[in-house]
Parts: C-alpha cells; sequence; structure tokens
C-alpha cells in the first residue's frame, strides 16, 4: 500500500512541535539574565536570524529531494568525511533527547510528581517516545497534528490569563542603554529555535513544492511569537531580575492562574500535564533525527531501521541521569545548541557550495 | 513375538472415509445411463436423508427421468406447479416422436421457471442442489436441468436491534442475503451499483457478496478487498465480520477496523460516500470498509435533526469517548496525587465522603469496575425476562448497599456509574468495548503514576491510532491529516449545503454529490 507524503500543514506542525519543548520552559529565565528586560527583542532578532538559517537549510535539502541531511553529508563529502561532519550533529540530537527529558523530569518532580523517582519519569518518556519513532514519520507527522492545536490552546490561554495580572512598568526601560546586552542575546536567542533543523530529516517525505516552503517558515513564526509572549508576560510578572531565581517561570506562571468558575483550582498541575504532550513531541522529532544519523553513520539496514531505536534506550537512560544536578543539565543542553548552530551556519554552507560546483562541473563535462 | 507386540501397540487402522473434493468431481461427467447418475449423485453428497430423488415419465414414450433436490431448500409448490407438472402432464401432448425428447424444447417451452441451465459436470451439479436448485436427470442424456427453485425460511425483516434510532428507516437486515441486497437496491436505484458475488469457504462455500458503485469507490481499495477474499483459504465462515477480520491491514487492533451494521440505510449512505460493503449470506452483519474513527462516531439520528442540534450532540459524544476511557483513571489521579488540583471545598467533601471506606481510592476503582464488567456481560447473557430483575438487584447491589456498608464511597459510584453510561453513548459497539477495555490501563498508570501516567497512556494511545491504517486511509482522518473541507461531517455535522459533497480522505472519486451524477449521464448521453 502506497503511503502517503507529509503535507505542507504537517511540515509546519512537525517544525514547531520540534522547536517548542523543554525550552520553553526555560526561555524567560535564560533571556532574562542575559539581557534583562529587554530579553524579548533578543528573542525577536534571534527568531529572524533562525528564519535566514532555516530558509539555508531548506535550500541545501531542497537540492536534494530524496534525501535527509545524514544522507546528503555522505554523497556530497564521501563515505569517511560526510561521517566525520555528521558526528556533531549526531550527538547533539542524541544528546539533547535525554537532557530534555531529564530536564522536563525534574520540572515534573517539583510541580506534579513528588515521590516518583526521576528514572521512572524518563524511561516512560523514553518508551513512548521511541515507540512512535518505530511507528515511522508519517505516524509522528499525524501525532504532532492532534498535539500541536493542545499545545497551541495552552499557550494561548496561558497567556491570556496572565498577561493582564502583570505589570507593563516592569518592561521599561525599553532598550535604554541595554543595546550591547541584547545584541549579546541575540545568539543565545537563535539558540532557541535550533528545531527548525527538523527540516532537514522530513523534507524528503514531503509534498515539495512552494506551499511546504511557507507553512516551513509559518512554524518557524508560531514559535517565536509565543517565546516572545512567554518572556513578555513573564517579565511582566515576576520583574526581570525575579526571573533569574525562577528554574520554570512557565509553570511557576501557570501557578498564579486561579480560575474559580472551573473545578479546577490549580492549574499548574494541568498545565504539566500537557506540557508533556509538547515535551514528548520535540523529543520525538530529536528521537527521530538522532535514529536517522545513527542509522547512516552506522550504515544500518533499512529493513531493520525502525528497530534500532529501541536499543538506544538504556544508552539514553544513562545519559539522562548521569548529572544530579538539573542546573548543569540545563548548561550543557546550550553548550549542544551551540554545536547546532555552528552546523547550521558553517556546515550547511559549505554543503551547498560543494553541491553547487559539483553540479555546475557535471553539466559542463 | 515383536510382531505380535507391535500389533497390540500398534494402533488399530481407521476406516478411511473418502472425501469428495470439488477437483474431483470437476472432472466427472455424467452419463447417459440414469440410475448411474443418480447413485453417484447420493453417494457424493453422504447419502443424506434430506435428498429427494422423485422419479417420473416424461411423454408418450415414457421417457425415464428423475428429479433430485434437497427437501427444505426449495419451494415444493414451485417444484408441483412449475416441473412436475409441465413434465408429467403436458409433455403427454406432444408429438410422438422416435422415443426421444427436445431437451431444449424442455427448457425453453415447458418449464416455467426463470433461472434454468444445462449441466453436465458433477461439481457444478452437487454445487447446485446444496444451494437449492432442482436437478432433472433424463435417461439417455449426458446433460441434465439445473432448476431454480430455491425458497429459505427465515425471519421477517424487524427493527435494528443493536443500532435503534429514533426516526428514519427502522428496517435491519436479515439472514438472507438475497433479501438483504433487495433492502439495498430497493433504496439505491443506481444501475453504477456493482454487487459482486464471491464462494467463500472450501465447505461452506456461502455467497459474500461485494457491493460498490463504480464511479465513486476507489478502484484500488475494491481490488484489493477482491484480492485479499480470494486469497483467504478457509472451510467457511458465519457472519461477514469474520471475513474482515482476516483481509484488514491491521488484525490485532483493539480498535474496530471495520464497520459492522445491520440498517440498510447506512449501508446506502456509505455506498454513496464511495465505501464498499461485504455482506455474507446467513448473517445479518453488513462490513463497511474503509472505516475511520470519526465514521464510527457518526450516528444514523445525527442526519434527521437540526444540524445544530446534530452537532451538539456529537460533540457531547465525542466528550463521552474520553470520559468513558478515562474518568475513573482521572479521579484516581487528582484523589491520590493531586487533590490539591480540586477547590478546597470539593476535596474537603470528598474526603468526608471516604471516611470509613477501607481501601485506596485505586482499589475502590479496581472494585467498581469489575462489578460493573460483571453486570453488563450478565445483562447480554441473560434472558430478556430475568434481565430487568438483575438490573434492578445488581444496580442496587453496586449503588445502594456497598456504599452503606462502607465498602466504596458514594463518589466513585458516580463515577463509574457514569463512566460506564458514558461508553454506551458510542453508536458502534465494538468501539464501546474498545473504551471500556482501555478503561484498565489507564487505571493502572493513574495508580502508578498518577496524572503523568494518564498523559503517557493518552500519547501511547494516540500514537497507536495514528498508526492505524484501513485500506490506505488513515484511522484519524479528516482529523489527522488535517482536512478542512471533510470537518462538515466530523467533529460536527454541517449543515445540508456542506452536506452535499462527499468526504474526500475517502478518496472518493467524485466530490459533489448530485453534480457528478448528472456528469456521469451528460457522458452517456
Amino acid at each position: 500500500m502506497k503511503d502517503d507524503s507529509l503535507r505542507p500543514v504537517q511540515i509546519m506542525t512537525l517544525t514547531a512541535s520540534a522547536i517548542f519543548g523543554v525550552d520553553i520552559l526555560l526561555v524567560p529565565q535564560r533571556m532574562a539574565r542575559i539581557a534583562g528586560q529587554d530579553g524579548w527583542i533578543s528573542l525577536g532578532l534571534g527568531g529572524l536570524l533562525s528564519l535566514a538559517s532555516a530558509s539555508l537549510i531548506y535550500y541545501l535539502v531542497s537540492l536534494y529531494p530524496e534525501d535527509d541531511m545524514p544522507n546528503i553529508c555522505i554523497k556530497v563529502l564521501g563515505r569517511l568525511l560526510g561521517r566525520i561532519i555528521m558526528l556533531p550533529t549526531l550527538l547533539y540530537t542524541f544528546i539533547y533527547v535525554a537532557l530534555s527529558f531529564r530536564i522536563f523530569a525534574q520540572a515534573l518532580l517539583t510541580f506534579l510528581l513528588d515521590r516518583t523517582p526521576i528514572y521512572a519519569i524518563v524511561l516512560l518518556m523514553l518508551l513512548v517516545t521511541a515507540y512512535a519513532v518505530y511507528k515511522g514519520i508519517y505516524t509522528m507527522a499525524s501525532v504532532c497534528d492532534l498535539l500541536f492545536p493542545l499545545a497551541l490552546i495552552t499557550l494561548i490561554v496561558l497567556v491570556a490569563t496572565t498577561i493582564s495580572q502583570g505589570r507593563l512598568d516592569y518592561l521599561r526601560p525599553i532598550l535604554f542603554d541595554n543595546s550591547d546586552k541584547v545584541l549579546k542575546g541575540v545568539l543565545p536567542g537563535l539558540q532557541e529555535y535550533t528545531g527548525y533543523s527538523i527540516i532537514a530529516y522530513i523534507y524528503s517525505h514531503s509534498q515539495k513544492g512552494a506551499r511546504t516552503y511557507k507553512w516551513y517558515m509559518v512554524g518557524i513564526l508560531i514559535p517565536i511569537i509565543f517565546y516572545m509572549l512567554i518572556t513578555l508576560v513573564c517579565i511582566m510578572n515576576f520583574t526581570a531580575p525575579g526571573l533569574e531565581g525562577v528554574l520554570y517561570p512557565t509553570l511557576t506562571l501557570s501557578k498564579s492562574i486561579e480560575y474559580t468558575p472551573l473545578f479546577m483550582e490549580r492549574l499548574e498541575a494541568f498545565v504539566a500535564v500537557i506540557w508533556i504532550s509538547i515535551v514528548f513531541a520535540s523529543g520525538m522529532a530529536y528521537y527521530y533525527a538522532a535514529s536517522r544519523n545513527i542509522a547512516v553513520f552506522f550504515g544500518v539496514k533499512s529493513q531493520y531501521e525502525r528497530y534500532i531505536v529501541f536499543a538506544f534506550i538504556p544508552l539514553l537512560l544513562i545519559l539522562a541521569i548521569l548529572e544530579p544536578n538539573v542546573l548543569k543539565s540545563i548548561k550543557q543542553i546550550t553548550y549542544l545548541k551551540t554545536i547546532q548552530i555552528l552546523v547550521a551556519g558553517f556546515v550547511v554552507p559549505l554543503l551547498i557550495v560543494i553541491t553547487l560546483i559539483k553540479r555546475r562541473s557535471s553539466i559542463k563535462k | 513375538m515383536i510382531s505380535l507386540l507391535k500389533k497390540l501397540v500398534g494402533k488399530k487402522k481407521k476406516p478411511i472415509i473418502r472425501e469428495a473434493s470439488t477437483d474431483q468431481l470437476k472432472n466427472i461427467k455424467l452419463t447417459a445411463n440414469i440410475d448411474d447418475n443418480i447413485s453417484r449423485l447420493k453417494i457424493t453428497m453422504s447419502s443424506s436423508y434430506d435428498i429427494v430423488t422423485r422419479e417420473l415419465e416424461i411423454g408418450a414414450h415414457g421417457i425415464r427421468a428423475s428429479l433430485i433436490y434437497i427437501d427444505n431448500l426449495v419451494n415444493s409448490i414451485v417444484v408441483q406447479d412449475n416441473i412436475l407438472r409441465p413434465l408429467t402432464i403436458y409433455s403427454l401432448n406432444e408429438p410422438k416422436g422416435p422415443g426421444r425428447i427436445d431437451i431444449n424444447k424442455l427448457k425453453d417451452s415447458m418449464i416455467s421457471i426463470g433461472e434454468i441451465k444445462e449441466a453436465e459436470s458433477f461439481d457444478d451439479i452437487v454445487l447446485a442442489i446444496l444451494s437449492g436448485n432442482v436437478f432433472l436427470c433424463i435417461q439417455g442424456y449426458d446433460k441434465g436441468l439445473l432448476i431454480g427453485a430455491k425458497y429459505y425460511h427465515g425471519r421477517t425483516i424487524g427493527e435494528p436491534n443493536t443500532e435503534s434510532s429514533i426516526r428514519g428507516p427502522q428496517e435491519s437486515f436479515v439472514e438472507i442475503l438475497k433479501v438483504n441486497i433487495g433492502l439495498i437496491r430497493r433504496r439505491l436505484r443506481d444501475p453504477n451499483l456493482a454487487i459482486d458475488a464471491f464462494k467463500i469457504g472450501k465447505r461452506a462455500k456461502s455467497d459474500l457478496a461485494i457491493a460498490y458503485i463504480r464511479g465513486l469507490a476507489d478502484p484500488e481499495i475494491v481490488e484489493q478487498i477482491k484480492q485479499r477474499v480470494l486469497k483467504l483459504d478457509l472451510d467457511g465462515q458465519i457472519s461477514a465480520i469474520q471475513i474482515g477480520q482476516m483481509i484488514l491491514d491491521n488484525p490485532n487492533s483493539i480498535f474496530p477496523m471495520s464497520q459492522i451494521t445491520e440498517r440498510p440505510d447506512k449501508v446506502v449512505s456509505a455506498l454513496m460516500d464511495g465505501r464498499v460493503m461485504l455482506l455474507l449470506e446467513g448473517a445479518p452483519d453488513a462490513l463497511l470498509l474503509p472505516v475511520t474513527l470519526p465514521i464510527l462516531m457518526q450516528s444514523a439520528d445525527d442526519y434527521f435533526e437540526s444540524w445544530i442540534i446534530s452537532s451538539f450532540i456529537r460533540i457531547s459524544r465525542y466528550m463521552c469517548l474520553f470520559i468513558s476511557t478515562l474518568f475513573p483513571a482521572s479521579y484516581i489521579a487528582i484523589a491520590t496525587f493531586n487533590p490539591g488540583m480540586l477547590p478546597t471545598n470539593l476535596a474537603l467533601s470528598m474526603a468526608a465522603n471516604r471516611t470509613g471506606v477501607p481501601f485506596t481510592a485505586a482499589i475502590e476503582a479496581l472494585i467498581m469496575e469489575f462489578t460493573i464488567e460483571i453486570l453488563q456481560e450478565a445483562g447480554v447473557r441473560l434472558p430478556k425476562v430475568i434481565g430487568q430483575t438483575v438490573s434492578i438487584v445488581g444496580g442496587l447491589v453496586i449503588g445502594q448497599s456497598a456504599v452503606q456498608a462502607g465498602l466504596v464511597g458514594p463518589i466513585m459510584v458516580i463515577v463509574v456509574a457514569l463512566t460506564a453510561l458514558a461508553s454506551f453513548t458510542i453508536p458502534d459497539y465494538s468501539l464501546g468495548l474498545a473504551t471500556r477495555f482501555l478503561r484498565l490501563p489507564f487505571i493502572i498508570l493513574a495508580i502508578s503514576f498518577g496524572g503523568f501516567g494518564i498523559a503517557i497512556g493518552m500519547l501511547t494511545l494516540i500514537t497507536y491510532l495514528s498508526s492505524l491504517k484501513s485500506f490506505g486511509i488513515r484511522y484519524l482522518a479528516p482529523i489527522t491529516p488535517f482536512n478542512l473541507k471533510d470537518w462538515t461531517d466530523t467533529l460536527i455535522r454541517g449543515s445540508n449545503p456542506g452536506q452535499n459533497k462527499r468526504p474526500e480522505f475517502l478518496k472518493t472519486q467524485a466530490r459533489g454529490k448530485s453534480k457528478a451524477l448528472k456528469e456521469a449521464k451528460a457522458d452517456e448521453g
């Protein structure tokens, strides 16, 4: 039975889901520490940069409509060099899954389950994620289709209910004697959107065309808007210096919602439950990327590829619980994202240039 | 000595009863000797008592002939009036010939029955007799006549039992395929309605009808269903439901991967949406393929009320789907892990109600769920006369006494009762069963991990549902892959202009309903 291809809208939900994730819990605190009350401006500028970088990746994969990133590396640079250039991305995607689940498990411990051991939470998350990846990219896209509206509604409700509680004064002064910090925050801002590189793995399964690109851009724009909004609201509620002391500001924010007509009194447990699906969707995208990278790196035959996803679980679990201090994990994840920025900034243009040169010379011949 | 032991120990050889297989019969042809033919036919059909052989003499010359049929499968009045009478009485008036009769003359101008054909090979004849035809065999001819005089006793068309509706047609299928096809044809006078017949089972050889509308149903799906049906290797089946289970993509799915219905009107509207129907002789269950979850949530009554009302009812039905699966689990999660989520007053009253109950909320829920399961299962098995008594006794035991005895809290009774009620609002019985089954894993997840467990369970379920496919169509279509045009009949039921379109996700060939027909007619003209 012929399998369908990813629709442009699904590219949007997959991209947005990959970008959201555990980062949305941390963004406001991270940005406030770097750029103070203007953190949201850095996020916006970083977002613009991410759109440019994403377009570059999109251009690269559209040169190879049948291949995804690891295959392109091998095709362009050969077996050995391609593997070497692939390695950082492989490590990044792989470790990111473990760390993001670790950080999220800590948040769950704080807000939802206080007595459950952390490895149990991470293991369950890993199992579900592996199951989804095992079911293949089309199933994953469908899952994102279902979960994305849920994430969007939660975010809208969260922003809508808390924006009125905040004070605009905390945002001021805007860009007053702070522009160097804002500029310093642009690269960390860009880091928050690294999930956009998921296009390198899903483009080959999509319906090609201009609409795909359009929806892909929308898929990046939505997180940019919501990251900025969440950061704004957090600063308005906690003030920039106050935010630095809050580890999971987005969840803490939901604690302040008290909506008596609803029969729930404290919404943060409810929000935490919904957040599981958001982190799951993003973890799923990274897990898929990691499994593709590893499959190509070790030359796994395609018929076994879907089974090896379960083989990673023990390793990922160990990686996740290796570091007892969650603050260090958060730091590590930031380093990891730097790798991704470097790959997107240098490796992708390099691959494009080599491809174009190769193609031109072959035309001449 | 050894040989004696061997004889003692060794199994006795059972007498082999040779089976008549169709392949062997294919090569055997009729002979000119009538006695040979009759005795051979009788042996082939195990000399059963209900095989009737009526010997007679045809024409003035008195040529020997014989009618062979099975007593309970033919209409004896038809046999008497339309076969026996012309053969015995009218044939006397035939001009005297050279001692032979023209078999074509018998066929064309004597036997007044519509369905009649010549036959000479044994497999055709045996199968025809077993399906209710009368076989006429004449001395001196190596050809016989198969005369259709089928008559099946069956119940009359009644009201649908499992899919009752308030308005709309109240007819349901019966066990006779002919009647069922008639019920469909009566509602759908489209010359494009194609009904293909297959013989299912090496032994049963029952008729399986596959119906679809040419030009609407995706030919790929139709072809695939036919291929899979032809590949089946089995003795026989009771109902199309079992055939369905064998040809589906996900035979292990707990969710129904085919829609089973006993309503002809449902079948007709499904056919007009470009779906395919399977119906087996001997069972009133029609199988509709392909199927998606939103289709299973549609009820016949949705289409007989205003679209606003229907949409409201349908949305509440979807909520019932969630309640039926998740409500007890959510209650446990909140009561044991996060009572702080509830408003203080509610949390306090819940705690007050539970004082004196010896079990934890989890055990309480498991006990009550099990009791409900017993009640539901007993309700299905019990004769209708006792059913009411049991439901009253059961209801009282669960409701009043268990609470008064202090075994369970009253809130738990409400939770479990509401859950059970919600599962009955789901139009498709099998889908209701799936939610009933899923309740237990969710309860266990909630006991172990609270809200996190439920979320994990839900994510697994969503992944599983998204991965299911029914003949190439995603089980959750058109929710995902998202198709806004098809939403007019999914979560809501659109107003009538919207209803004029066929669902796109079923890969229907013509989308506009009445327009397509006009175009087709124009093409023909």
